[in-house]
């Protein structure tokens, strides 16, 4: 932010402080024995859970002829609403000239690349066995909404994957000259990522018109991925998934998961990697100020969402409706909408609740009522036949998640974790040089 | 709630048992002034073949083959419409108690008018050989019984300008081939799912001729032909008499299916021309940028190397 002119020995001392500050936690692992152990007892449980379904089948999940979709579908939806993210900090803010995102950005990119991955892979255990995978190239057809979405979903993928390793490459540079100690494998990818980079102007040029154009096409593709993903339901005529809002009902709605997802992982990182001078009481100011931003928007949608179908109580959507909002589904409805949309609009409002602890609290309730919000449009509306059906069995009008089930979407929700940790471990988490420039610190010392 | 169900069945049984039994034991008695109903008009041929389309159709699945006493086991049971649980009912009687119906017999007051229900009798009656009609005059439904030589034969001759059949049955009467009277005979054009009857049956005259006119505008196969196929209809008197040919008779006719063009719903090589070219150019301008940014990488790393 401050850009007074610094002497040469001040830039130095102060460019080495801050790269040592940032990459301490690459090499000192507090606690992180005791996370991995967590994070492979889940992968393990999924394992086991995923060879139980692949062994006898998808009939071990609670899934059957009506709720032909169940809580595998909720979690994609919200995997690919996290995975959002990347796009609306680094591209919508940074492409705006917003500098205070500079910081959290890698923090948002590394989000948005662990849970667009994982988030394909959801779909593959939703289709049972994993080689069923192939019928979609086989057969699948360019109008079927799902065809686009696997599209948009590897698209996305890879755009985001390049926006992470792109910033990276001076960082890298920066790295691999300062931590000799690191194993070998880990110098290796350093040494690869890094491309060379000697910080020439040229390179300088190169760099940024890169990311500028990757910046500019992961909007339309960004708003692609989550659009055609609420298409997956509003193409079918089904009360409470026939909407004409829902593709920006559901950009909004991952704008408000997405920003509260970078909190809480801001919040992680700073406590536990030591940032606070880096992660300041600023950012979760503007992070919070975000937050009620995108939580009025998505609130918008919410009141077209409801408020149209529900003056008209067409037949079908009433009874939707009414289950949602009094009926059996008021519980989770209400959770979801207080604490994943109303109270994130109003609470970060007063300054104090824009603090790093409260608006952490906030956020981790509206990461779960974002999750339980995805549930509750994927399952409901399927509950009930297009057709008055005799004799269908009582179970057919309830779904209930079986342990497989739930074992697999904690160990989606694991993994995107584990990619998360791996990448914070043999990446810096704050984007060095860009901060450093900031900083005013020229780019000579950056690069010596 | 297991308990309740099991409870229920029981009951229902018992109710249901209940009724039977006493429906029964019930006699199933006609008024007076019903049994004495005879029908308004004699009995035809033509009535009594009416009448055994219409038994096939509506009464066959439970009282079987009339005369072969197959008739579906229920109880009461249906009985066979040529015994004498049949016969000795008045044609009034008959008629009563195919209106009203009784337990699993159905009630045929709406099913049936009255002169279906009136062919139907005239055609059980047919099997009753010591039926006389009631007074007032019911020809008996057994005199005007059709044909009754064998072996019976078609010739058809074709009209081509007038689109006319005219076809001549024959049958071996002690030996010698005689003109068929009084024989139906079908028309139809052969479709996918089945025979197009071309018109009603027709009755073969005292020359044994029957003839029909063919419509100028059905639909053939893209030349126009179509399979025509005249049969003797009581195969079960005269067994299988069938005549087929081919004719150009019909319109040209070229099925359009619309899975062969491109639309939504069509399959993968029938997407519509415009999301072709949407899909694929979304996703060829994406990799184009991501093409541009590899080239950026590489000269990126060119320039390292200086
Ligand atoms: C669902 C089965 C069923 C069908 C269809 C059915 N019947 Fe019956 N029918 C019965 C049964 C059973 C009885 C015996 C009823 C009784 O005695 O209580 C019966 C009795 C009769 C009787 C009375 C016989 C007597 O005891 O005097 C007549 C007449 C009769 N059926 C005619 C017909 C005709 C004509 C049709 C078709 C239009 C027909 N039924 C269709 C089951 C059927």
């Amino acid at each position: 932010m401050s850009s007074e002119k610094l002497t040469k020995e001040e830039a130095k001392t102060r460019f080495e402080k801050m790269v040592s500050d940032i990459t301490r936690p690459m090499t000192h692992h507090y606690g992180l024995n005791v996370w991995i152990f967590v994070l492979l007892m889940i992968l393990s449980l999924f394992g086991y859970a995923y060879f139980i379904q692949v062994r006898d089948g998808l009939g071990v999940t609670g899934m059957h002829d009506y709720a032909a979709w169940g809580m595998y579908i909720a979690n994609f939806v919200f995997f690919v609403a996290a995975a959002l993210v990347g796009m609306l900090i680094s591209a919508v803010l940074g492409l705006s000239g917003q500098k205070w995102i500079t910081p959290v950005s890698r923090i948002a990119e590394m989000i948005a690349v662990a849970f667009a991955m994982i988030a394909g892979l959801v779909i593959v255990f939703d289709m049972g066995r994993p080689d069923r995978v192939l019928n979609v190239f086989i057969h699948g057809r360019v109008q079927s909404p799902i065809v686009w979405d696997l599209t948009v979903v590897t698209t996305y993928t890879i755009i985001s994957t390049l926006l992470l390793v792109l910033p990276l490459i001076p960082d890298m540079a920066i790295i691999k000259k300062r931590l000799t100690n690191a194993p070998k494998w880990q110098m290796m990818i350093w040494n690869m990522l890094s491309l060379g980079w000697i910080g020439t102007p040229e390179q300088y040029k190169i760099l940024h018109r890169s990311i500028r154009a990757l910046l500019i096409l992961i909007v339309p593709v960004a708003l692609m991925i989550h659009t055609v993903t609420s298409w997956l339901f509003a193409m079918t005529p089904r009360a409470g998934w026939n909407s004409t809002v829902f593709g920006p009902y559901f950009v909004t709605g991952a704008f408000v998961t997405g920003v509260a997802g970078v909190i809480v992982a801001m919040y992680f990182f700073r406590q536990n990697y030591k940032l606070k001078d880096y992660l300041t009481d600023f950012h979760f100011d503007k992070m919070g100020k975000l937050f009620v931003l995108v939580a009025m928007v998505y609130m918008y949608f919410n009141v077209n969402e409801f408020f149209v179908p529900g003056y008209k109580m067409m037949e079908g959507e009433d009874h939707h409706i009414l289950t949602l909002f009094v009926g059996s589904w008021a519980g989770l409805f209400w959770f979801a909408q207080i604490f994943g949309n109303i109270i994130p609009m109003f609470l970060p409002i007063f300054k104090f609740f824009r603090k790093p602890m409260p608006l952490m609290i906030i956020s981790v309730l509206a990461v779960l009522g974002a999750w339980i919000k995805r549930y509750i449009i994927v399952i409901p509306g399927q509950l009930h036949p297009f057709l008055p059906v005799q004799n269908v069995p009582d179970k057919f009008h309830f779904y209930v998640p079986t342990g497989p089930e739930i074992a697999i979407t904690l160990g989606t929700i694991g993994m995107a974790i584990t990619i998360i940790t791996i990448l914070a471990k043999i990446f810096p988490v704050i984007p060095i040089w860009e901060v450093a420039e900031e900083k005013g610190i020229d780019k000579e010392t950056i690069n010596e | 709630m297991k308990f309740n169900i099991f409870n229920k069945s029981i009951l229902t049984g018992f109710v249901l048992s209940l009724a039977f039994s006493l429906s029964a034991q019930d006699n199933w008695t006609v008024p007076a002034n019903e049994s004495g109903k005879v029908c308004p008009t004699p009995f035809s041929s033509t009535m009594k073949m009416d009448g055994k389309d219409i038994f096939n159709k509506n009464c066959k699945s439970c009282h079987g083959d009339i005369g072969k006493n197959n008739f579906v086991p229920l109880t009461p049971e249906p009985g066979d419409p040529a015994s004498e649980k049949f016969s000795k009912n008045s044609d009034g009687d008959l008629f009563f108690k195919i209106t009203n119906g009784k337990g699993a017999m159905p009630k045929f007051k709406d099913q049936l008018s009255e002169s279906e229900r009136w062919a139907v009798i005239s055609y059980i009656r047919s099997f009753h050989k010591d039926y006389t009609p009631a007074e007032g005059g019911n020809e008996t439904a057994l005199e005007a019984a059709s044909f009754t030589g064998k072996d019976l034969k078609l010739f058809v001759n074709k009209d081509q300008v007038n689109l006319e059949i005219t076809t001549e049955v024959q049958g071996n009467v002690d030996g010698e081939m005689v003109p068929a009277n009084g024989v139906r005979v079908g028309f139809f054009i052969k479709r996918n799912f089945g025979l197009l009857p071309v018109c009603e049956p027709v009755t073969t005259d005292d020359k044994g001729i029957a003839k029909a006119k063919f419509p100028n505008d059905l639909p053939g196969d893209s030349l126009g032909n179509y399979n025509i196929i005249i049969k003797l209809i009581d195969d079960d008197m005269f067994g299988k008499v069938e005549y087929s040919e081919t004719l150009a008779w019909g319109k040209s006719f070229v099925y359009d299916n619309p899975l062969n063009h491109r639309a939504m719903w069509g399959n993968r090589g029938n997407a519509p021309i415009w999301l072709l070219l949407a899909y694929f150019g979304m996703l060829l301008s994406a990799f184009v940028v991501i093409g541009y940014v590899m080239l950026q990488l590489k000269k990126l790393k060119s320039l390292g190397k200086k």
